[in-house]
C-alpha cells in the first residue's frame, strides 16, 4: 500500500477510535 | 575545502520533534473533562479522567523517544537498529490508554472499547510506522560492528569535546590551527564511515592523536591564558602544524588503500575476463 494511503487510513482509524475514546468521558459527565 | 561532508551524528532532542501534534489534538478534551470534572465535584471521574490524561500524557512521552530514535536512525550512516522499540511501546500503551479511557472513563461497552482499542494500535502503525528493526551495517569485513561503532563513537566524542574546550580559548591563531585539524580529523571519519575496514589501521589516529589533541587542549584550558608563556605558545603551534600534517597523511593513507583495492579489483576482474 503507498504511503500516503496508509497516512490516511492511519488518520480516520486514529481519528475514529482515540478520537471517541476521549471525548466518552466528556459525554459521560453531561 | 574539499567536498567532504562534516561526520555529525549527534543526537536529536526528543522535546524539539513536532512529529506527533496530532496525539497533543487528543489530551484537550481528556483535559476538559478532568477540569469539569473537578468543578462539577465528580471526585471519582477527576481520578479516572486524570489517569485517562496522563495515560495518553505517556503516549506522547514514548513516542518523541521513538520519533527522535528513527531521525538518528535515518540520518546515521552506520548505526544499529533502536534497542527499546519505543513506538511500537507507545502503539501498545495507546491502545491500553483507548481502552481506559472508553470503557472505564467513558463508560462504553467493553466489545466497543476493545475494538476502539486494537483500532487505535493499527491506526498508530499506519500513521506513524513501527520501529526501525534492521541495522544498517553492511560491509564491515571481519571487523565486528560493536568495535566500529564504539570507535566512532568515542572519537566523535572526543573532537566535541575539544571544539567545546576551544571555543572559551582567545588565542585566535592557535584556535584556528585546532579547527582546522578538526576540520581534517571529521573527513576522516567520514571516511571511516564509508569505509568502515579501514577502521584497524586509523585507530592510532583515532585514539592516539585525538585523545592527544583533546588532552592539550583540556590542560590548556584549565590554565590562564596569561600565564601560558610564548615559548609554551610556539610550541603548541608547531605541534598544531604536526598534527595536522598527521592528519593529512592519514586521509592520503586512507585514500590510497581505496586506490590500492580499485587496482587489486581492475587486476582480478582481468585475469577473470583471461581466464
Amino acid at each position: 500500500m503507498s504511503s500516503i494511503y496508509k497516512k490516511v487510513f492511519g488518520f480516520i482509524f486514529l481519528l475514529f477510535s482515540v478520537g471517541s475514546a476521549v471525548t466518552a468521558p466528556l459525554l459521560a459527565l453531561f | 575545502m574539499s567536498k567532504a561532508k562534516r561526520y555529525n551524528p549527534t543526537k536529536t532532542d526528543a522535546q524539539i520533534i513536532k512529529k506527533g501534534s496530532l496525539l497533543y489534538f487528543f489530551l484537550f478534551p481528556l483535559f476538559l473533562s478532568v477540569v469539569i470534572a473537578l468543578f462539577g465535584k465528580h471526585y471519582s471521574a477527576f481520578l479516572i479522567n486524570s489517569v485517562a490524561f496522563l495515560l495518553f500524557f505517556g503516549v506522547i512521552f514514548l513516542s518523541k523517544i521513538g520519533f527522535a530514535q528513527e531521525m538518528d536512525y535515518k540520518k546515521a550512516k552506520l548505526t544499529k537498529a533502536p534497542k527499546v522499540p519505543y513506538k511500537q511501546l507507545s502503539a501498545y500503551l495507546l491502545g491500553v490508554s483507548t481502552l481506559f479511557s472508553a470503557y472505564i472513563a467513558g463508560g462504553v461497552a467493553l466489545i466497543d472499547s476493545l475494538i476502539m482499542s486494537g483500532i487505535s494500535i493499527l491506526g498508530y502503525w499506519l500513521y506513524y510506522g513501527f520501529d526501525p528493526k534492521k541495522d544498517k551495517l553492511e560491509n564491515f569485513g571481519d571487523i565486528s560492528a560493536d568495535v566500529v561503532l564504539e570507535t566512532l563513537g568515542e572519537a566523535q566524542d572526543k573532537i566535541a569535546d575539544i571544539k567545546r574546550d576551544i571555543s572559551t580559548m582567545s588565542d585566535t591563531l592557535l584556535k584556528d590551527k585546532i579547527e582546522m585539524a578538526l576540520e581534517r580529523a571529521d573527513i576522516i571519519l567520514v571516511a571511516i564511515t564509508e569505509k568502515p575496514q579501514d577502521i584497524r589501521k586509523a585507530r592510532k589516529f583515532l585514539i592516539v592523536y585525538i585523545d592527544g589533541i583533546a588532552n592539550v587542549t583540556s590542560s590548556y584550558n584549565s590554565l590562564d591564558e596569561s600565564d601560558i608563556s610564548q615559548d609554551t605558545r610556539n610550541r603548541l603551534l608547531e605541534l598544531m602544524e604536526d598534527v595536522e600534517i598527521k592528519f593529512k597523511a592519514e586521509l592520503e593513507r586512507l585514500k590510497a588503500n581505496s586506490q590500492f583495492d580499485l587496482d587489486v579489483n581492475i587486476d582480478l576482474l582481468k585475469e577473470q575476463i583471461r581466464g
